[in-house]
């Protein structure tokens, strides 16, 4: 019986989610002319851009580069703009929040979960650039949901951290986006992390945006299985982001009200 | 209402202080430099000490305070939208707040979009919500609109989607914060006709106002607020005596002490026993008819008037009414039953609710809108108790003329007795015989 309701509590949460997402999406591309075209286009003229610069500037040796790099960019688009969406979700809904019992988790949640669905259209321009430039698909790709799957539960637990916390202390939406700067330049996305000298690669892999990129482009890119160390590090990356979030979560939830 | 079956919320012990607003930390450096100095990072204050309460299934009760009494914390925490620091709640039953009507809406979305939006927050399942949304089409009177974003919407129909969107479940709780003092009076009638509906149906409601009559006439039952405790609980008539009685108390506890001593002085010096002004208070007025709707120029219209009396005096007080033109103000009748040699037995006038209902015949109004101003005065008119201008409304419908064109202020057809038509002779040959016209 117990289980019953629960099950038609979760039902009803999807449901919201689902509505959250699909409001999201409608909004975005509301009045504009190329509508949902614009999440291929987005990374593709990112891609563009950056290997017009770096192609000609700094000249990493690596084969097919603009394929390498457009692997890196979409990956960190998925990153850092559920944080950016994700920091303010709860902020933004706080009229509702203060007037109406809801599970706030599920806006952060929904924050995540839109941009992921952006991440997958995408995705359709992505393969269709990768194809042409003469990436083919392997057996192997099918491992890729899987570690994708771990890094955006990764990126869930901290937007849920972030979020939680940006409502008690506003410094954190300010803080955020010089932090990402740093995460991007950090992060192994325009430069393969052999070119950097040892000392610097060893604080780079302290980054864990550095394994979760780089074992997603082992696979795609290298067509090569990620070694285990990585895997490893992944998955309690994930756990532990995800601890982290909903602790957070948890200990803050009951001053939201009073803040927003 | 069943009183003796398990109550739909109880609440016991409930209490909650937070951060006062002055004390309030906001950035992460003013945080760590108060935890630095070991200084208390919030200063707390009490919000609600100790509250508890048992609502029975199918009551409906009010729950009145002036502003800060804790009266809307209260009711966010039946809510479930903030937790106490200490206590328990059960809520037995779905709960639907209309704290705001529309809250959570999102303008860029169309009106349908924004019912499932809405419902789905409240905790219906998308199936359900396909089978409200024709059930809110056609309460909020929005059919045409619905498919377009709520930014274009006025806020008259802003606020007739959120409360279709509200009640349309019927839940079994619904918790109402001071949203009946908005939206335009057609629409009013409408929530409330609607509220007392679901009541009959047995939803249970608690309601939070300050306004008096808007309580009086929904709710049985009345816990007054103060200061963060619940100082009565009980029925609604003792209840409005009480509430009246304590904001009588802290109006004086206001005046400052020489203003105090000046009125004592004064009322030694005029030897009345304690001034009338704070013993009489106008509770609710209501205007209807005892005939059949709507209100024609020769219906029987009764105004009746709720007034408490707070402490004993001397002579009942005047009750005096007038009622006027809605839009242009213009005073048409009046009086109060003194004036009007009415005075006949009226009870001793000892602390406690009074009913006055004037009756008045043959009205002979033409179409329109007209307000009812009622005022409470001493019997010898020399001192005004309490008054409140235009409080209720009524509209009158001449079936010969409902638009009223000539803008007539008496209905000419129930004064004109008959109208006589005479051709004079000279005017023309062929039609000479007088005629009389009866109406």
């Amino acid at each position: 019986m117990i289980d019953k309701q629960r099950l038609k509590l979760a039902r009803i949460r999807f449901d919201l989610l689902f509505l959250l997402i699909s409001k999201d999406l409608r909004l975005r591309y509301r009045g504009s002319l190329f509508g949902y075209l614009w999440s291929m286009l987005n990374p593709l003229l990112q891609m563009m851009v950056l290997t017009a610069v770096f192609s000609f500037l700094v000249r990493f040796k690596i084969e097919n580069y603009p394929i390498f790099l457009l692997c890196g960019i979409v990956l960190w688009n998925l990153f850092s703009q559920s944080l950016t969406q994700g920091a303010n979700a709860i902020i933004a809904n706080g009229g509702l929040i203060k007037k109406v019992k809801v599970p706030v988790a599920i806006f952060p949640t929904a924050s995540v979960a839109s941009v992921t669905v952006h991440f997958v259209l995408s995705l359709i321009a992505f393969f269709a650039i990768s194809f042409f430039m003469g990436h083919w698909p392997r057996l192997i790709w099918f491992l890729i949901p899987i570690y994708l799957f771990v890094f955006i539960g990764f990126i869930w637990g901290i937007t849920l951290a972030i979020s939680s916390l940006n409502v008690l202390f506003k410094d954190i939406g300010h803080v955020l986006d010089p932090i990402l700067q740093l995460c991007f330049y950090g992060t192994p996305i325009i430069y393969p992390i052999s070119v950097l000298p040892e000392s610097i690669a060893n604080i780079v892999a302290l980054n864990p945006l550095t394994h979760f990129v780089g074992s997603i482009r082992t696979l795609y890119f290298d067509y090569q299985v990620p070694n285990a160390t990585t895997t490893i590090y992944c998955f309690g990356l994930m756990t532990l982001s995800l601890l982290f979030g909903s602790f957070t979560y948890y200990k803050t939830r009951d001053k939201f009200v009073f803040r927003l | 209402m069943s009183s003796d079956s398990s109550p739909i919320i109880r609440a016991s012990n409930l209490r909650l202080s937070y951060q006062l607003n002055t004390y309030k930390v906001d950035t992460l450096k003013e945080f760590l430099i108060r935890k630095f100095k070991r200084q208390s990072v919030f200063q707390q204050k009490v919000a609600l000490k100790d509250i508890s309460l048992e609502v029975a299934e199918g009551e409906c009760i009010g729950i009145i305070g002036h502003n800060g009494s804790g009266k809307s914390t209260l009711l966010k925490i039946l809510a479930g939208v903030i937790r106490p620091e200490s206590g328990s709640l059960s809520v037995s039953g779905t709960l639907v707040p209309l704290i705001e009507l529309g809250a959570g809406f999102d303008p860029e979305l169309t009106g349908r979009e924004n019912i499932f939006l809405s419902l789905s927050i409240q905790g219906y399942s998308r199936q359900e919500i396909e089978r409200f949304v024709p059930h809110i089409e056609s309460f909020s009177e929005l059919s045409n609109e619905l498919d377009q974003p709520v930014k274009t919407y006025s806020s008259g129909m802003y606020m007739r989607l959120g409360f279709s969107c509200s009640t349309v479940a019927a839940a079994d709780i619904i918790l109402i914060d001071e949203i009946l003092a908005v939206g335009d009076q057609n629409f009013q009638k409408k929530c409330l006709q609607k509220l007392d509906d679901l009541r009959k149906k047995g939803t249970t409601i608690v309601i939070v106002s300050h306004d008096l009559a808007t309580i009086e006439s929904i709710a049985s039952r009345l816990i007054v607020m103060n200061a963060g405790q619940k100082v009565f609980d009980g029925p609604i008539d003792e209840g409005v005596l009480f509430y009246l009685d304590l904001m009588e108390q802290k109006r004086q506890t206001a005046l400052s002490k020489a203003e105090l001593a000046e009125l004592n002085r004064k009322a030694k010096l005029a030897d009345e026993p304690t001034p009338l002004e704070q013993n009489a208070k106008i509770v609710s007025v209501n205007v209807f008819t005892s005939d059949i709707e709507p209100i024609t120029p020769t219906s029987t219209v009764i105004i009746e008037i709720k007034l408490a009396i707070l402490r004993e005096t001397t002579d009942f007080p005047s009750v005096g009414f007038a009622i006027q033109t809605a839009k242009t103000g213009i005073r048409i009748l009046g009086g109060n039953q003194y004036s009007l040699g009415m005075q006949g037995r009226h009870p001793i006038p000892k602390s406690g609710m009074y009913s006055t209902s004037i009756y008045l015949k043959n009205l002979q109004l033409a179409s329109g809108k007209y307000d009812v101003t009622v005022g409470l005065h001493t019997k010898d008119l020399t001192k005004t108790l309490d008054i409140k201008p235009a409080v209720a409304s009524f509209e009158v419908q001449c079936i010969s003329d409902p638009q009223n064109f000539d803008r007539d202020l008496i209905s000419p057809r129930c004064v004109v007795g008959s109208w006589k038509v005479t051709a004079q002779k000279d005017m023309g040959s062929h039609n000479n015989c007088p005629g009389e016209l009866q109406i």
